[in-house]
Parts: C-alpha cells; structure tokens; sequence
C-alpha cells in the first residue's frame, strides 16, 4: 500500500470512530435527559393526587372539629393558590405552604379523640400520609435522574460537544426552609 | 451514601464468583474431555452446556403462576383491611421511588414474617408477602421489606440465579455422563495398566465430586452477595436503613418456621429463618451480619415528607 493509501486509511478510520463516539454520546445525553424530564411529570402527577385529596379530608376534620376553622381556611386557601400558580418557582413555593398547612392540620386532629377514631378519617390520614410519601419520593427519584444527567454532561469527553448540542445542568430539588420546620400549632 | 460503596463490592463480588463458576465449568469440561469423552473430545461439554442453556431458558420464561400456586398465593385485596391497603400504598410509593413498574401483590398464608420476588424481568414480576408480614410489620418495616424484594427484580436477580443454576445443572451433568462413561470401561483387563486405570479413574471422581460441591458453594456465595446487594438498594430507595433493620430485628427475634421451606424456594424469600451453624450453606447472610452492615448508614436528611 502506498503512503497516500495508508494515510486515507487512517483518516477514513478516525472519522468513523469519532462519528460512532458522537452518535454514542449524543444519544446517551438525551436519554439521561428525557429521564429527568419523565421524572418530573411524575411528581405533578403525585401533587395533583394530593390536591384531590384534600376536599375529603377537610370535610372529614369539619365535622368534628369546626372550632379549627383557622387551620381548615389555611388548607382550604393554600390548596387553591397551588392549583392556579404556574410558574414553576411559584408552584414550589405554594406546594412547601400547602405540606405545611396540612401538617398543622393533622397535628391539630391529634387533640380530637372522636376524631382520631373514626374509620374514615384514619383511612384519609393513611392516603395523606402516602401521598406526602409519594411526592417526596418522586422528587427523589427527579434528583436521582437529574444527577445522572448533570454528571453525564460534565464528564469528560462529552462535555466538550454537550454546550453546542443545548444540554444544560437540570436543577435539583431542593426542600424549600418551611418544610424543614415542624408544624407549629395554634390554639 | 455508602450504600452506593456497598453496592459496588457487592457488584464486584458477584463478577468474581461468576467468573469462579465458569472457570470450574470449563476447567471440568476440558478435564473430562481429554480423559473420559476421549473419543468425542470437544463435542460433549458444549453439548452439555446448550442443553443446560435451554433448560435455564425454559424456567426463566415460564413465568410466575405455577410458583405461586405452588405456595397457596392470592392477589392482595387492598380493601380487605386498612393494613393491607397500606401495604399496597406503600409499594406503590417505593416503585416511584426506584422507577420500576408496579408489579401486582400477593400473599401467601404463613405465620412467619417474609416475603419474595419472583419474574424474569421487571415488567413481569410479581412480589409476594405473608400474612405474618401484614399483620406484624410497621409501616416502615413493610417499607424496608418490599424495597428489598424490588431491589432484586431491579438487579435482575432472578435472572442470575437461573443462570447459576443452569451452569450447577451443567457441572452435575457433564459429573453424570463422566461416570456413566467410567463404568462403561473394562477394567478387567489383565495387563499392568489397570491398576493405574483403576486409580485414574477414582481420581477423576473424586474431582467430580470436588467440582460438583464447589458448583454449590459457588451458586450459595453468590446468592449471599445478593441479598447483601438487596439490602444495600433498598436502603438506596427508602434513604434510611432504620424500617428494614426494625424488620429483621423482629424477624430474628421470632424465628419461627417457614411452612414452605423447599431448598429450591429458600434463596428467594427475604429472609431465611432457618439458624445454621455454618454460614457456607446458608443462601442468605446471618441476620446479625445483616443489621450490622445496614447500622453503619446514617438516614440521609429528608426529601421532606411526613413519613
């Protein structure tokens, strides 16, 4: 084989694997990314469950407990503004209210034997319970993604080519400062 | 997160023991090809290696119903009582967390607390608890319980111990027609060799039952690293160690038999209650190792839910 030969060759043969390396890569991005973005819509999923519920359960708490309207109008109020905000800052932010009031909520329903004690009550208490169960683990299961995809853009060499093809970092979630605070009750 | 560090050694373990297996399978055929299958060298071990493939193939795609007939199992009623509409919310919540589809619940009359999972893939696969579990286990005991029994199906397990036990069925196959092939030589020869032919002959034996016993130990070794494997994924997906440590706390404390404790069953349900002396011949690690290993994690800080 003549130099000139060889040298195509060579050049043919590196074109291909840098092709194969890029389609590799590429296709690798995206699927980290479309987890992320599956991840996400699951968690609406599990907030709009939690929005479902809770009609129910301030019904249930009215019936034996209406001095609290205080905590109930709180609920009430708080599951209205998380339905109607859209932006998604706005959305965290309603959301974290809404899990605060319904701590209060619950942490009020202890001091009402009566109503510990009916069945209905204990069986919306136990979907609540699932429900905040749900919704903090779909969000673990976003940060969980999100990671993935932030680490699989940032890593060597696929970082060079992620800027160019608009793969940007996902945030994570974050457990917005009111969450972290136990409910405080008010008599 | 060091369940994530317990994870890779246990990854790690299992390559290296796989690796043992097939280095026994093939060390056995080539040994027995050049000193029993003289006449069909090279033909009879892969024979025997496809024959145990197909076997592995046929109860890897034979599904669940016979296996759960087999223990008397019935689709969980969510309604049937608040615990058990619990049980159901509570796999629901952990197949959002380890991003698995939901697979159907069943459960299995027996007094002791345990529980399994069983399919060839997570699209197929069924989780089994007993009544015992319903009724004694806390919520976050259930928790830890079902996020083992998902961890297997996600770490396709079931489809590592078919493998294992169709490389065991090769070993013991090809151990079967070295001996039927032994017994068919004439040894009755008078010449001076049948001494040494007898010896030859014993001594090969001999490795078959070392290679067919190493086979056990192996596919036992593997199915321990499992469960530690388990253990550390379920913490992956509950991000606290505390439910599944209440579990087997209470487990350990009760130790009461298992009604179906068929040795082919034992390595898949949760725990093995069981006590041997030996830890060789156990399919599960001693609960005490067990908790030890799960109390060195701290709960991760809460993704914020009430639990």
């Amino acid at each position: 084989m003549t130099p000139v030969l060889i040298i195509l060759a060579g050049l043919v043969g590196f074109v291909l694997i840098v092709g194969l390396w890029l389609m590799g890569a590429y296709n690798g991005m995206v699927t980290l990314r479309q987890a992320v973005k599956n991840a996400w819509a699951q968690i609406d999923v599990q907030l709009r469950r939690r929005h479902d519920l809770i009609p129910n359960i301030v019904n249930t708490v009215k019936g034996y407990a209406a001095h609290e309207k205080g905590t109930l109008e709180a609920v009430i109020n708080a599951r209205a503004k998380a339905t109607s905000v859209t932006l998604p800052a706005d959305r965290i932010k309603a959301e974290g209210e809404l899990s605060s009031a319904l701590g209060r909520l619950l942490a009020v329903s202890e001091s009402y034997p009566e109503l510990k004690a009916n069945q209905n009550f204990l069986a919306l208490q136990e979907e609540l319970t699932s429900t905040e169960n749900r919704v903090a683990y779909a969000r673990q299961f976003y940060n969980d993604n999100a990671t993935k995809y932030n680490t699989g853009i940032q890593v060597f060499p696929n970082v060079i080519i992620a800027g160019m093809f608009g793969f940007r970092e996902e945030p994570l979630f974050e457990a917005p400062a009111e969450a972290k605070e136990p409910p405080t009750v008010q008599f | 997160m060091n369940f994530r560090d317990e994870q890779k050694r246990n990854v790690r373990t299992t390559w290296l023991l796989s690796g043992a297996f097939f280095l026994l399978l093939t060390v056995t055929g080539v040994l027995l090809d050049f000193f029993i299958f003289k006449g069909q060298m090279f033909l009879i071990t892969p024979a025997v290696v496809i024959f145990a493939a197909g076997q592995g193939l046929y109860a890897y795609y034979s599904g669940t119903a016979m296996l759960l007939r087999s223990v008397e199992a019935v689709p969980l009623d969510s309604s049937a009582s608040p615990k058990h509409r619990q049980v159901q919310n509570i796999l629901e919540e952990l197949c959002l967390a380890a991003g698995l589809p939901q697979p159907p619940l069943y459960v299995e009359p027996d007094a002791a607390i345990n529980a399994f999972a069983a399919g060839r893939d997570p699209e197929h696969s069924v989780v089994c608890v007993t009544t015992g579990l319903i009724d004694r286990l806390e919520r976050n005991e259930i928790a830890g319980v079902l996020a083992h029994e998902l961890a297997h199906i996600r770490n396709r397990d079931v489809l590592l111990f078919t493998i294992m036990a169709a490389f065991v069925g090769a070993v013991g196959l090809l151990a079967a027609l070295a001996f039927r092939s032994i017994r068919g030589t004439r040894v009755s020869r008078r010449s001076k060799n049948s001494g040494q032919l007898v010896l030859a002959l014993i001594l090969i034996a001999v490795v078959l039952w070392l290679a067919s016993w190493l086979g056990k130990l192996l596919r036992l070794a593997v199915s321990r690293t499992r469960e530690f494997l388990a253990d550390a994924t379920a913490v992956e997906f509950t991000r606290e160690p505390d439910g599944l440590v209440s579990a087997l706390e209470k487990i350990r404390q009760e130790a009461i038999e298992t009604e179906y404790g068929e040795a082919d069953m034992a390595h898949a349900y949760f725990a093995q209650p069981h006590f041997r002396a030996s830890s060789f011949f156990a399919s599960h690690p001693p609960l005490d190792e067990r908790i030890a290993r799960l109390r060195v994690w701290q709960p991760e800080p809460p993704t914020p839910a009430a639990r």
